[in-house]
């Protein structure tokens, strides 16, 4: 067996070098050293000749020397001594080592590295030596891979280094340019599942590589035989749980959805390096697709934030080309459809006459940037699209958190435009993105309540929709942590997302619902662990609020932002048509009552208006369609309610505030001084409402020297709430009309 | 005096007192400062020290909140807070105690683990906060937090109490999310 | 265990007139509280000190933490409010501050509404803009999905026979070539060991065995799976070349016999 005879045969000597201005020569430039390195030198420094400019070329040019000399030293350089005491190999990978850190190999120098290392013509530290450096310039050509591959077979190499080329290749996958040929050496990879050591990596592999044509039964057969024999490996499940979604009725046992990282990062070694390597991508690369519909989120004259962008260059994985000599490949003969190459997607009528044949490019995340392709995940069904997304963006947040960065904490700009546009990408598809919560749980407990604030904010009312009492360790308290340490600023922020979270909740949950008309009894109970999710975040919501005010003095800011999220609330069963009804608690209900603010007070008359057409609502539901639910029909709900309409009908209209059983002790309105404390105490004497009360009387009576509040009563009580109502106090007028029937003027 | 104690004095009027005591000199001065320039109706006084106990000649205010920074790149300081813990009287752990822990950004240079601070902030019921103290913005947004926490310390916040922010703040047992 | 009493703070109002009357009587208000104060600090330090160890800290703090909460609890539940002297000029000025603090809100309040009416109207367009899209999206899929329905021509079964005949007609081409490409390949890579070669140890009879190629085994197992398909299994017969059993058992191209180590059968590709 002799794999030699195939590597000669595929060095062809059109190799297909994009890069040609790159910053080293190639091979054909070995030939003419002088010539072609004189006027790359020139050409790059071409304006202006001065001596730096000739020394900095110089220097160049040496270490341009030196990489060939190396190369060439790899290639098919004289091994005389043995190799671990030969000086000469260790000059040489020193320079190799230097030039690829600084700024990477060009493809025929991995290619030429790649054979070296694998071929087993040094010890095994020296391959690995070689493997951790071996970072690209631009691209990796896909035949070196598979020359590598091939050299795999031959067993020249030892266990380690083989384990490290594949992790090398996890980490590489992105720039290796086309896919197709190590796509059909599948079944090989496939083969080293069975080795115990290489296992995990080849699966992680493999997770990247597979396509839906390569989920075979058998191969699904030997997974299975592979799991029975070594348990549940988080790295099988992972292949598995690909296979299932690629094609679903190949395999029954049923996989739970986790949210798990599967992998272990293999990318460590190379981490920095790749950094660079994108960016060096991303320059070279034309411009991004312009995104002529959907959000301006590229906006032409801040290029320079996206030319470090984290989100990779839309390219389309486009299958079945010809090859080889004979031209023959299945696909030709079978399928007739073929996939309408995704870069040239431009514009939104090429989206809808392309529709049904699109294929979906081998980075997922590039996506993100792209509004068309947004649509079109929008409507496919099929849920491999989001695990592949999903993947990609575990991967990249695991990565690229700002607490993880190791030096870097400068990149806040970058890293905020990404969530930014992760963000966006949630709101299109109205799809909270399980990857973004596993990001949440891992750095919220770090998170100093500063940096990215808007963004992290929206992430977490973006949380898709689960047990509330499950996540609430992770994500609830250590923000209730930061919460109560923080400015009014802050606290109003995390209420409003938290509203945000409430509906996203809400609406997901009144979908669902909608799809599932049948009420059998597996509903009911899933049902009511719905609503007892939802009703524990309105009631850890309720918890913060009371909390806040009392840290912030009540301030009317802040209870804006309160009464606002229990607007929303309280129309939970008319709007929504969930069996859930949630009354605000009386920490916050008595201060709103009693506060100095007309628009505070006006907003709670309309809350409990609403509350009021709810509870009736329900009311009359339960009584006809003889649906019971434990949130809205506990007598404890009513009472609450009633409760709280007889101290708000009290303190406004009948002058009879402070009844028994109220919060008030009637002791301390005697040490006030204001002995008729029953009856002082109505839309008129009300402080929020004060000023009303005066600018009626003169508006009205403006010849009067004083003003005697007391005698609006009567016929003026009438003109009175006229006039409060053309104020704008529309909320006030709900509730009265709704709560209290008036035939004539107390 | 060897072992602090919470209400060995009247306090100052209008006065809030913080004592951060770690071995990180310069990143504690920088917080500090931090905390001087923050806006606030009370006066800060704050006092570091490497560690407990005091010296006991030197007449201070009374303290109100006291911050133990560790700093995640250095065993020495973990040791030293566990030193200095013993010098605190039980009373001051109803809620005018809190841990800092610095440098939990720098992964790779942390030789404290995350948990064993955690473990520390847990048996002694106290809050525990994450900041890099290098960086600036951090530096100055943890500097507010920690102004508001001592406003509610000192008593300057009415009607609520040292024990009852460290009750809001909870006692979550903040599993690790790696088991999920 | 020291019971602490922590309520009591200090009066701290700022922005009291400077009216001499009402100034006394505050000054005395503070005056007291301060003697009261002092009497408890008085009472507390005549209690002692105690520390804790981790081991110990937990507990010993639960149960002092849970000591203080209930008696905060039960002093607030005693509690009254207590009331500034009601004097005219202490009542406008906190009014006036109360009303300014206010206004102060509301500033911020009407800053923080207009900024969300303008983000709804941003949403507003944006939502309509995808929406329209959509629209777009779905009447292009009920076009398409129409002419799709109106490519089905009537069932014609002529015509089905002559599209079947090409296909196997391809097929049977493709297959053709597989086959040919395959044996190309096998004497290429894997050939008969070279029967030239006699070993110079002892004799044993294996040069009267006549080996099959790699290629004839494969046929073998190849033909048994489709003629036999419910028991593919073939015996390994001498003319077998052990090294390529193994190659083939070990790359999983054929699977042995779960009972009879003597025979195997090729892995089944197809289902």
């Amino acid at each position: 067996m002799s794999p030699q005879k195939r590597v000669k045969n595929s060095q062809t000597p059109k190799r297909t070098s994009r890069h040609s201005n790159s910053y080293q020569s190639n091979l054909l430039a070995w030939k003419l050293k002088e010539n072609l390195s004189n006027s790359k030198s020139i050409s790059k420094h071409g304006q202006n000749s001065t001596v730096e400019d000739s020394e900095h070329a110089d220097a160049d040019e040496l270490a341009r020397d030196a990489l060939q000399i190396a190369m060439r030293y790899f290639d098919k350089g004289p091994f005389n001594t043995p190799w671990n005491k030969d000086k000469t190999l260790e000059k040489h990978l020193k320079t190799v080592e230097n030039v690829a850190w600084k700024n990477g190999l060009a493809p025929e120098g991995i290619d030429i590295l790649l054979n070296v290392a694998l071929s087993g013509k040094f010890g095994s530290a020296v391959n690995s030596q070689i493997l951790r450096c071996m970072i690209p310039a631009t691209l990796i050509s896909e035949d070196s891979v598979v020359k590598a591959v091939s050299w795999l077979c031959a067993g020249k190499c030892c266990g380690s280094t083989k384990i490290l080329f594949y992790r090398w290749l996890v980490a590489m996958f992105d720039f290796i340019d086309r896919k197709e040929k190590i796509n059909l050496l599948y079944g090989f990879f496939f083969a080293s599942l069975q080795d115990d050591a290489l296992c995990p990596y080849v699966c992680h592999f493999l997770y990247l590589l597979t396509k839906k044509e390569n989920v075979k039964p058998f191969r699904v057969r030997k997974l299975l035989d592979l799991q029975v024999k070594m348990g549940m490996q988080p790295y099988l499940h992972a292949l598995l749980s690909l296979y299932k979604f690629f094609v679903p009725t190949l395999i029954s046992i049923s996989l739970p959805i986790k949210k798990k990282i599967y992998f272990k990062n293999s990318e460590n070694l190379w981490k920095t390096a790749l950094v660079a390597v994108r960016q060096r991508n991303q320059g070279l690369s034309p411009e991004p697709l312009k995104l002529m519909l959907g959000p301006a989120n590229v906006r032409p004259g801040k290029r320079k934030w996206n030319s470090h962008s984290l989100i990779p260059v839309l390219s389309s994985s486009s299958h079945s080309k010809e090859y080889g000599k004979e031209g023959m490949s299945l696909s030709d003969y079978l399928c007739s459809n073929t996939p309408f190459p995704v870069e040239q997607l431009k514009s939104f009528l090429q989206l809808l006459q392309n529709i049904h044949c699109l294929e979906l490019p081998s980075q997922m995340g590039a996506v993100l940037n792209n509004s068309l392709l947004l649509h079109y995940i929008n409507c496919v069904r099929d849920e491999s699209v989001l695990l592949r997304l999903y993947h990609w963006l575990n991967q990249t947040l695991q990565e690229e958190c700002i607490w993880y960065k190791v030096n870097n904490y400068e990149c806040g700009k970058e890293f905020t435009s990404f969530l930014d546009t992760i963000i966006k990408a949630e709101c299109f598809l109205q799809e909270g993105f399980y990857s973004c919560e596993a990001f949440l749980y891992k750095s919220l407990p770090l998170w100093d309540g500063f940096c990215c604030r808007t963004q992290f904010l929206q992430l977490v009312s973006w949380i898709p929709f689960t047990s509330f009492s499950e996540v609430k360790p992770f994500i609830f308290d250590c923000l209730a942590q930061l919460f109560f340490t923080s400015t009014i600023y802050f606290k109003c922020s995390v209420l409003e997302n938290l509203k945000e979270l409430l509906q996203n909740w809400l609406l997901w949950l009144s979908m669902d619902i909608h799809m599932k008309n049948v009420m059998d009894n597996s509903l009911e109970t899933t049902l009511s662990g719905s609503m007892k999710s939802v009703f524990e975040l309105i009631h850890y919501v309720g918890w913060l609020s009371t909390n806040a005010l009392r840290l912030e003095s009540n301030s009317t800011f802040l209870l804006h932002f309160v009464l606002d999220f229990y607007e929303k609330v309280c129309d939970i069963y008319i709007n929504y048509n969930l069996p859930l009804v949630v009354l605000f608690p009386p920490g916050i209900f008595y201060l709103a009552l009693l506060s100095v603010d007309s628009s505070i007070l006006n907003q709670l008359c309309y809350i409990m208006h609403r509350y009021r057409n709810n509870l009736t609502a329900a009311k009359k539901n339960e009584l006809v369609l003889k649906i019971k639910s434990e949130f809205i029909f506990s007598s404890k709900t009513y009472q609450e309610y009633n409760h709280y309409l007889t101290a708000m009908v009290g303190c406004l209209w009948t002058s009879k505030p402070f009844q028994k059983g109220s919060y008030f002790d009637p002791e301390v309105f005697k040490k006030i001084g204001v002995a008729k404390y029953k009856t002082s105490l109505n839309l008129v004497h009300h402080p929020a409402l004060l000023s009303y009360a005066i600018s009626f009387l003169l508006k009205e009576w403006t010849e009067e020297r004083t003003v005697n509040l007391s005698s609006i009563r009567g016929k003026k009580w009438n003109g009175y709430l006229d006039y409060l109502f053309s104020e704008g106090l529309q909320g006030l007028k709900h509730f009265i009309q709704s709560s209290i029937c008036h035939s004539s003027v107390p | 005096m060897a072992v602090l104690r919470p209400q060995d004095q009247l306090p100052g009027l209008n006065t809030a007192t913080i004592l951060l005591v770690g071995t990180e000199d310069a990143l504690l001065q920088q917080l500090a400062d931090s905390m001087l320039k923050e806006d606030c109706a009370s006066d800060l006084k704050v006092h570091l020290a490497q560690s407990l106990p005091l010296p006991s000649n030197v007449t201070r205010p009374r303290i109100d909140l006291i911050v133990f920074v560790v700093n995640l790149h250095s065993k020495y300081s973990l040791q030293n807070v566990e030193e200095s813990l013993r010098h605190v009287d039980a009373a001051f752990f109803l809620g005018k105690v809190g841990f800092l822990a610095t440098g939990a950004g720098r992964d790779s240079h942390c030789s404290v683990h995350r948990n064993t601070v955690l473990r520390l902030a847990q048996a002694y019921r106290s809050p525990l906060l994450f900041c890099d103290l290098e960086v600036d913005s951090f530096r100055v947004s943890m500097a507010q937090r920690l102004v508001r926490m001592l406003q509610v310390c000192a008593g300057h916040v009415p009607g609520v109490s040292a024990l009852n922010l460290l009750s809001l703040m909870g006692s979550s047992e903040n599993p690790s999310a790696e088991g999920l | 265990m020291s019971v602490s009493n922590q309520d009591i703070d200090p009066d701290s109002t700022t922005g009291v007139e400077d009216v001499t009357d009402g100034k006394e009587e505050l000054i005395k208000h503070c005056e007291e509280m301060w003697k009261d104060m002092e009497e408890c600090q008085n009472k507390l330090s005549l209690v002692g000190t105690e520390t804790l160890t981790e081991s110990n800290a937990q507990l010993s703090l639960l149960i002092m933490q849970m000591k203080c909460l209930t008696a905060e609890l039960s002093q607030w539940q005693k509690e009254t409010p207590e009331i500034l002297p009601l004097n005219e000029e202490f009542l406008v000025s906190l009014g006036k501050e109360e009303f300014q603090k206010l206004r102060h809100d509301l500033e911020l309040v009407l800053s923080t509404i207009q900024s969300k009416n303008e983000k709804l109207k941003e949403d507003l367009e944006r939502e309509q803009l995808w929406l329209d899209e959509q629209q777009q999206v779905l009447e292009s899929l009920m076009v398409l999905h129409s002419e799709l329905k109106d490519q089905i021509v009537t069932v014609s079964e002529s015509r089905i026979f002559n599209e079947l005949k090409t296909k196997l007609h391809d097929i049977k081409e493709y297959k053709e070539k597989l086959l040919l490409a395959l044996s190309e390949f096998l004497e290429d890579h894997f050939p008969l060991p070279d029967r030239n070669v006699k070993k110079k140890k002892k004799n044993t009879q294996e040069s009267t065995i006549q080996l099959i190629t790699l290629h004839e085994i494969l046929e073998i197992l190849i033909n048994r799976l489709f003629d036999v398909p419910h028991d593919p299994y073939v015996k390994i017969s001498d003319s077998f070349w052990p090294p390529y059993i193994e190659l083939l058992l070990r790359n999983g191209i054929a699977l042995r016999h779960p009972e009879d180590p003597t025979r195997i059968r090729l892995e089944a590709f197809h289902q």
